[in-house]
């Protein structure tokens, strides 16, 4: 149980920094686009 | 020796040290890329319509997934460089195929399916297979001699997570020259040039990182 836990938490931190990532590169996108 | 004495040799020791695995890594990466970044705007340099192209979502997504990969990797490497037996490394890369998997699935169901051949072979297959590893070179050496100093306890996991951390880098690199945007494409064929260069760095890991 406690493997799948840090799995889960593993796949968490990492699908949680590229969300932050999108959003910025988005906003810079958006920023330049202007 | 007395006790009093051999704390002291290794309090020198350790004060001798100094930086941290996570900062040589830091500096090798940053030292390799450099030079990297020189060939690459001595060769290619950026694509025209890097402004225009910040504003697409397939690009933006196509840099994160290289920067969280980029991340992710360096975690792996770093801990891959330790005397330490790492359980399930794998998980480090579990994380990184499911994002993955997601971007296929999205590109998937926006794009029509007639257009999903040539998404995925795209117009830069050959020179996103040459690319990549060679704008990897140069940090895969530069990590490779600072696990030289580190005493890894797998020495061929360590010289394959060296070479999975320096694709990344080498990946980041070639995406702002590589116009194929396509999450299908940059999985495949940035996926493959970083099998190549993670087997490199697995072949040479085995032989230089043994102690």
């Amino acid at each position: 149980v406690k493997r799948v836990q840090t799995s889960f938490a593993t796949i968490a931190v990492a699908t949680s920094a590229f969300l932050v990532l999108l959003g910025l590169l988005i906003a810079i996108g958006a920023l330049l686009g202007r | 020796v007395k006790t009093e004495q051999l704390v002291q040799v290794l309090v020198a020791d350790r004060a001798r040290a100094g930086r941290s695995p996570g900062r040589l890594l830091t500096i090798a990466l940053l030292a390799g890329g450099a030079i990297s970044l020189g060939l690459f705007f001595a060769t290619l340099g950026p694509r025209q319509d890097l402004v225009p192209a910040l504003s697409t979502w397939r690009f933006d997504l196509k840099v994160a997934l290289i920067l969280v990969a980029l991340g992710v990797t360096f975690a792996l490497c770093r801990a891959l460089g330790r005397p330490v037996l790492l359980p399930h490394p794998g998980r480090y890369l579990l994380s990184l195929a499911v994002l993955a998997a997601i971007a296929v699935a999205i590109e998937l169901a926006v794009a029509p399916m007639d257009t999903w051949g040539r998404r995925l072979v795209g117009s830069n297959s050959l020179i996103c297979l040459t690319a990549v590893p060679a704008f990897s070179l140069a940090p895969l050496v530069a990590v490779l001699v600072m696990l030289r100093s580190a005493a890894p306890s797998s020495p061929a996991l360590a010289g394959a997570a060296a070479g999975l951390v320096a694709g990344s880098a080498g990946a980041l690199l070639y995406a702002f020259h590589c116009f194929d945007d396509s999450p299908l494409f940059v999985v495949t064929w940035y996926g493959l040039a970083l099998a190549l260069v993670t087997t490199v760095g697995w072949l040479v890991g085995r032989r230089v990182l043994s102690w």
